[in-house]
């Protein structure tokens, strides 16, 4: 072993001892029926990041008007189980589901913070804000979209983005149609792989692949290197958005942009 | 996939910052940890404490529902003085609660402790908790009560009653008390809570000590991980998660 290894040993083993969280902690409130979230933000915590969850209720349904109720609900219910996340005193508070935090128009984030914060006093961001602050920060203006949800959903996504990032046109768009949650959780990765390769363009600068439950994190890699261009996914932005807020950089794949190269090709490309 | 090996729920008290840390960070390839939180008011009076404690129990089926989609293999109800508050029988009886509800299987930390305690064969065991002195001596009265023949030889508690201190005691402290409480004939020090912090310095303890540590998270995760069937060779973990190796 090298000295340099030795020391990097020795100095965790000390880190380690400190206990949970002492860089910072991160709580989530999360979809009952979102089994991806949660996992994905222990894969990519940074060292010392505690991160905690509570569920909000977002019942089974493959009927669409019954989801939207649903999302309604859930988006209400959401201060309850901010506040139980709030026992545990994490530093940042985040609401973890794209299509809950775009459901009424260009605000929809916002009421949903704003519910939470007056409730808790923590700061608090979503899904869909991490999404549009990623964007705004690589500066990227032409993006392909793939999502999970329906066609008659997905134009509230669209124009939550568009509404929010000055200047974002959409260039492809795929929706697979999926209604329920916890089909969203089943797709395979290959499957999202696939499809994400089949709908990039030649001109987007970025391949923006909404929701929580997706499971992403496995092929964004691959996808990152084999299309040339930056993938954002639900759950890698907000640990991104998440860690900026707590003044933390993050070494993990996808989360620190500057130093994915192709990120900073087309973050500076443009 | 996620959870492809086996997913587990868990409940936890709304002010513990350990022991879903300690599952995700301990859980073997394969393995899902899907949390739900039940609310444990905070309070630094001892009475108020057994009052909040008790009112936590009334949650527990409606975080077990919350459980319900992600369908896990097996809940685990994740708070040792919450499954032994009422004495013996406490955690069958969330464990009925539980399955009622949510139609899984489930197991409690109090019963896991004493399943871990039997499996490695134990007959002494010196207890070091963070409790005030009435919930520790009912911590130890459990266990007495629920393995046959066992002495707690030494107990040591740090007497802290909120639920977020108790999270806050830094790995080091326990490790400082845990070898002040340990006995010389002891076959096994006891660390109960979920809330403390103690899978980070368990492997140098046992060293120290010449004996295995048990805490109420790796005796969870052990009784979770036998009950689905999975073997995982866990080195530095502590004997206890160790022997999974070598079960059948």
């Amino acid at each position: 072993m090298c000295e340099v290894e030795m020391r990097a040993t020795a100095g965790q083993e000390g880190l380690a001892a400190m206990g949970y969280g002492w860089r910072g902690s991160i709580g989530l409130v999360v979809a009952t029926s979102d089994l991806t979230v949660e996992m994905d933000f222990h894969a990519l915590k940074p060292d010392g990041v505690a991160v905690y969850a509570a569920r909000v209720p977002l019942p089974e349904t493959s009927e669409y008007e019954e989801k939207l109720r649903a999302y309604k609900g859930m988006a209400e219910a959401a201060p309850a189980a901010a506040m139980l996340l709030s026992d545990a005193r994490p530093d940042i508070i985040i609401f973890c589901c794209t299509a809950g935090s775009v459901l009424n128009g260009i605000e929809s984030d916002r009421e949903i913070i704003h519910a939470i914060e007056a409730k808790t006093g923590i700061k608090t961001i979503t899904a869909s804000t991490a999404l549009v602050e990623q964007l705004k920060w690589l500066r990227i203006t032409r993006i392909d979209l793939l999502t999970p949800f329906t066609t008659e959903f997905s134009p509230r996504v669209e124009e939550f983005l568009c509404g929010n990032v000055p200047g974002l046109q959409i260039t492809n768009r795929r929706d697979l149609g999926i209604v329920g949650g916890l089909p969203k959780c089943m797709v395979p990765p290959s499957t999202i792989y696939a499809e994400a390769k089949q709908l990039a363009s030649t001109s987007s600068q970025a391949l923006l692949i909404a929701c929580t439950s997706f499971q992403v994190l496995p092929v964004r890699e691959a996808l990152e290197r084999d299309l040339g261009k930056p993938i954002l996914s639900g759950n890698t932005a907000m640990m991104w958005l998440a860690c900026r807020y707590l003044g933390i950089g993050m070494q993990q794949a996808g989360t620190q942009a500057p130093e994915r190269g192709s990120k900073r090709e087309s973050a500076t490309r443009r | 996939m996620y959870g492809w090996r086996g997913s587990l729920g868990l409940i936890v008290p709304s002010s513990d910052r350990t022991s879903e840390m300690d599952f995700h960070t301990l859980k073997p390839e394969g393995v899902a940890v899907y949390v739900s939180r039940v609310p444990l008011q905070e309070t630094t009076d001892a009475q108020e404490k057994l009052v909040v404690l008790r009112r936590m129990d009334e949650h527990i089926p409606d975080a077990a529902q919350q459980l319900t989609d992600v369908k896990p293999d097996l809940i685990v109800f994740s708070c040792t003085t919450g499954s032994f508050l009422r004495g013996q029988g406490t955690d069958d009886q969330i464990v009925a609660e539980i399955r009622e509800v949510a139609g899984v299987e489930a197991i409690t930390t109090s019963t896991a402790l004493v399943e871990s305690i039997r499996s490695l064969g134990c007959r002494k065991i010196d207890l070091l908790t963070p409790y005030n002195v009435e919930i520790g001596r009912m911590a130890a009265d459990f266990l007495s009560q629920g393995v046959d023949g066992l002495v707690i030889a030494h107990q040591h508690h740090m007497g802290i009653v909120g639920g977020l201190a108790k999270c806050k005691v830094p790995p080091s402290r326990v490790y400082a008390d845990a070898k002040e409480v340990a006995s010389c004939s002891s076959d096994a020090l006891v660390i109960s809570c979920t809330g403390l912090q103690s899978v980070q310095i368990i492997d140098t303890l046992e060293r120290d000590l010449g004996r295995p540590v048990i805490t109420s998270n790796t005796a969870s995760l052990w009784l979770a991980m036998r009950r689905l069937g999975i073997v995982e060779h866990y080195t530095g973990k502590g004997c206890l998660l160790g022997s999974l190796r070598c079960v059948k």
